[in-house]
């Protein structure tokens, strides 16, 4: 039989099917069952709509009610947990649903909220070491005769200069070539000089060679041989001079045309860059000569800064003495990366509150295989909190961030430190750099010795550093020095005559 | 078409399908503390969410960027209340603290300038929480989110830091132990009938434990014109390797005798040799006693309760040693005439004292780490 459908019954179909939806999720959720959860939904659907006309609203009423039923029996515990304040999870499924409820329950500032939407992106797994960063350093990564090192007298050589940048910075370089120096005296061991000349210069005019009879002393001999025997035996004598003077016999063996010094080019980080010089032409020292060997030198200059920070814990003594099992130990600073390395140092670590001085020893050393050719200043950043040096440590400290300017000399730090500098001192941070009267000594000690240690005293009679309320605190400790750094790499090129 | 009957039995199919799923078991790990712990930390660090846990341990942030850090707290349902809890991070700088979107500084006391819902934290520093009371099984969590310091300070390098924590809380042991007293003759006969000639103990979980360190039974005889002077000796430890009694502090000791007519106080003389007072002496220990442990105990009780207790203190520092005890006395008397042969002693012995829960080892502790962006 056909019959009309009312705008009631469609009303109440959609009704329906809204419940049977939230009766599949609430079941599955509960049963943690997909399959039981549509299988409700069916039993329902069954209830309320099959055999309708024998039975009208009352299968309506029904199926509501065994919903209805399913809510409680879902949302009943939730309650119940509500008024006991102690959320019992013997609920496994229902455990989900409830997280909200417990995260009520929790101490959570409005922050939490922020952090769980960021938690994928600010944790990470650390399991490698990722290094100190930042790495400031740069080498010579290549430097090479072309065609070869091996060449005829007159031939027309290419040198070939890389300088890579290996740090997380921009690095101004200056890169050029040339020979050790000539005069004076040399090692025995070291191959025959030769010398770089500039555009138009000349090889100075040899009066005589000395060199040395079957008694080791001195011969003064105006011969081309010479040069051979010292090629050719090097350690017969412990060393020998040779003199150029400019009367006669002008010759070149090594003639660069400006290539002494490249102009200053800055290299991104993590690149390099090349020089090459190709009018580079190997002249003999003497006709006669049949082989000759020249060393030349690459090199490469940049100013760099080197940084370094260091944690001290101080603690509190009481708690020290009563709570057993705290070991102190050597905490290390960290030090950016690269050629120059800059620590900070006070000891074994955690300090105790009562300690009368606090000693921060500043240290900076040649880390790499190159050399300090020059050293502009070192400055100790003191946090907030502690005292600054005694007057008569070797820093002179002061709480004025004009302190974060200019050092001795001509040179200047690079603008990006005095900006952090300045920002520092303005919350509170003292800074220190060695003093104007001993900086000179400082500096001659370093480029001599390849390090330096400069202390800090820190008189705690203020009882700065008390910790009356709490346990533990720490002061981050920074420093800064800046040098000039040279890398070096050489290459023995073979002269030998033809015809 | 499926029969009236057979929809009752789907029905009941499904709905008991539903409960087992209820009652399945839980996939989370029990926290369950052990006897030696009052309170214990469960986790702390990385805030754990359902179904977001991070991978690592090491919390990773910019310069300036958040850090969150977590502590997770659980008091033992077989111990007592905790009050007064002050939850602390230590050795936050160079980090600073944001609580309700502003940024502070740790050991910054923040006057009445509260963040919901922390609704007792007036007066404390920015680096605590405070929590008034905690019921036994209850667990609690407390939050904080850090910023981290900013490229100047860390010089735009890596920086590794270790966030400690340290939580305070009053907290009390409660022991009950029934000692028996009786003749020689009475134990000899004991020992041959193979009775029970000692007693007792239960004990309430905590960090400070009781032992107790004499023979029983006490032997007396009937019948004796003077009073006898007891001495019980007993041992208290710190069995909580988490932990100490926080330096500085006192630990509470009371001990209330046997009602009835055969036991009573010693005199003044022999309990101050032992470093003991009578409760009934001193009105400001009279009240914190009646606060701390008669709360539930009628006024008509509280006298004789009072009456028959004595009280002494002891530094924090004697049991500061895992493991380390400290062996005190308690002398009591027992009257003379005593008639039975065997008596049964009921003495009530509490420990109040504040404890320090802390992390020691950076293992334990939140591992933050400052990666400038390149």
């Amino acid at each position: 039989m056909k019959r009309g459908v009312t705008s009631s019954q469609i009303v109440q179909f959609i009704i329906f099917i809204i419940i049977e939806i939230t009766v599949i999720f609430l079941v599955s959720a509960i049963t943690m069952n997909w399959i039981v959860g549509f299988a409700t939904a069916l039993l329902i659907f069954d209830i309320v709509y099959v055999d309708g006309e024998k039975y009208g609203i009352w299968k309506f009423v029904i199926g509501a009610a065994c919903v209805a039923a399913m809510v409680v029996f879902t949302f009943g515990p939730m309650l119940f947990m509500f008024i006991e304040a102690n959320i019992p999870s013997f609920m496994f499924g229902l455990e989900q649903i409830i997280i909200p409820a417990q995260e009520s329950m929790k101490y959570l500032t409005p922050e939490y909220y922020l952090f769980k939407d960021r938690q994928t992106v600010v944790y990470e797994d650390t399991t490698d070491n990722p290094g100190v960063a930042p790495n400031i350093a740069f080498e010579i990564s290549l430097f090479e005769v072309r065609p070869s090192s091996g060449v005829v007298f007159d031939q027309i050589m290419t040198l070939w200069v890389e300088v890579s940048n290996q740090g997380d910075e921009d690095l101004d370089v200056i890169k050029g070539f040339r020979t050790p120096i000539v005069f004076g005296q040399i090692s025995s061991t070291s191959p025959c000089p030769c010398q770089i000349l500039k555009s138009g210069e000349a090889w100075g005019t040899k009066a005589q060679y000395p060199v040395f009879d079957d008694s080791c002393k001195y011969v003064y001999e105006d011969s081309p041989e010479i040069d051979a025997l010292c090629i050719s035996y090097p350690d017969t004598c412990v060393d020998y001079l040779r003199y150029w003077s400019d009367t006669t016999d002008s010759y070149t063996p090594l003639n660069f045309s400006s290539c002494g010094a490249f102009p200053e080019r800055t290299i991104g980080s993590q690149r390099s860059h090349s020089e090459y010089c190709s009018d580079v032409v190997y002249h003999t020292r003497h006709t006669n000569l049949s082989t000759e060997i020249c060393q030349v030198e690459a090199y490469a200059q940049a100013d760099l800064h080197s940084r370094g920070i260091l944690s001290v814990q101080i603690i509190n003594t009481s708690y020290y003495f009563q709570r057993e099992g705290i070991v102190p130990g050597d905490v290390p600073a960290i030090s950016s990366a690269g050629s120059g390395l800059t620590s900070i140092s006070v000891g074994q670590q955690p300090l105790l509150d009562i300690e009368p001085t606090i000693i921060a020893s500043v240290g900076f050393e040649n880390g790499a295989t190159g050399d300090i050719i020059n050293f502009y200043q070192m400055y100790f950043l003191i946090p907030p909190g502690l005292p600054s040096c005694r007057s008569e440590d070797l820093f002179s400290c002061s709480t004025d961030s004009n302190s974060c300017g200019l050092p001795f000399g001509s040179w200047s730090p690079p603008a990006d430190f005095v900006e952090d500098c300045v920002g520092l001192v303005n919350d509170g941070y003292t800074v220190c750099k060695l003093k104007a009267t001993d900086f000179d000594t400082i500096k001659g000690y370093l480029l001599s010795q390849g390090f330096v240690s400069v202390a800090c005293t820190m008189e705690n009679v203020d009882t700065h550093i008390s910790l009356p309320e709490y346990y533990r605190k720490s002061y981050l400790m920074r420093a800064d020095t800046f040098y000039r750094y040279e890398m070096n790499s050489y290459v023995n090129i073979d002269g030998i005559k033809i015809g | 078409m499926v029969s009236r009957l057979d929809k009752y039995i789907v029905f009941v199919l499904v709905f008991s399908l539903a409960s087992l799923g209820c009652v399945a078991p839980q996939s989370g790990e029990e926290t369950v503390l052990y006897d030696f712990q009052g309170l214990g930390v469960l986790s702390f660090g990385l805030p754990v969410v359902t179904g977001l846990s991070p991978e690592g341990t090491i919390q990773i942030i910019p310069p300036n960027g958040d850090a969150y850090v977590s502590l997770l707290i659980r008091n033992n349902a077989e111990g007592d209340y905790a009050t007064n809890i002050v939850a602390r991070l230590e050795n936050v700088e160079p980090f600073t603290i944001k609580e309700c979107h502003n940024e502070h500084y740790p050991y910054e006391d923040r006057g009445d300038n509260i963040c919901a819902p922390y609704n007792e934290d007036h007066d404390l520093m920015y680096s605590e929480h405070k929590l008034g009371e905690m019921y036994p099984d209850q667990e609690v969590e407390f939050f904080w989110t850090l910023i981290a310091p900013d490229d100047d300070e860390v010089a735009n390098m890596f920086y590794d830091h270790i966030v400690f924590y340290s939580v305070e809380y009053d907290y009390k042991v409660t022991s009950s132990q029934t000692i028996y007293a009786m003749t020689q003759a009475e134990r000899t006969s004991r020992i041959a009938e193979e009775k029970a000639i000692t007693g007792s103990m239960s004990t309430t979980h905590g960090e400070v434990s009781f032992l107790p360190d004499f023979n029983e039974p006490l032997i007396y005889s009937t019948g004796q014109s003077q009073g006898i002077d007891q001495l019980l000796k007993y041992k208290i430890s710190n069995s909580n390797a988490a932990g100490t009694v926080k330096p500085g502090t006192k630990i509470n000791i009371t001990v209330t005798l046997p009602a009835g007519n055969y036991v009573s106080n010693s005199d003044n003389d022999t309990l101050n040799s032992y470093y003991w007072s009578n409760m009934l002496d001193d009105f400001e220990m009279q009240t914190w006693f009646i606060e701390k442990f008669l709360s539930d105990v009628s006024d008509d009780d509280i006298l004789d309760i009072i009456r028959r207790t004595i009280f002494t203190q002891i530094d924090s520092e004697f049991i500061r040693e895992t493991g380390s005890q400290y062996s005190f006395y308690v002398p009591f008397r027992l009257s003379e005439d005593i008639t039975p042969t065997v008596l049964t002693l009921p003495f009530y012995l509490r420990i109040s004292y504040r404890y320090l829960l802390d992390c020691k080892n950076a293992a334990d502790c939140a591992q933050l780490r400052v990666e400038p962006l390149r």
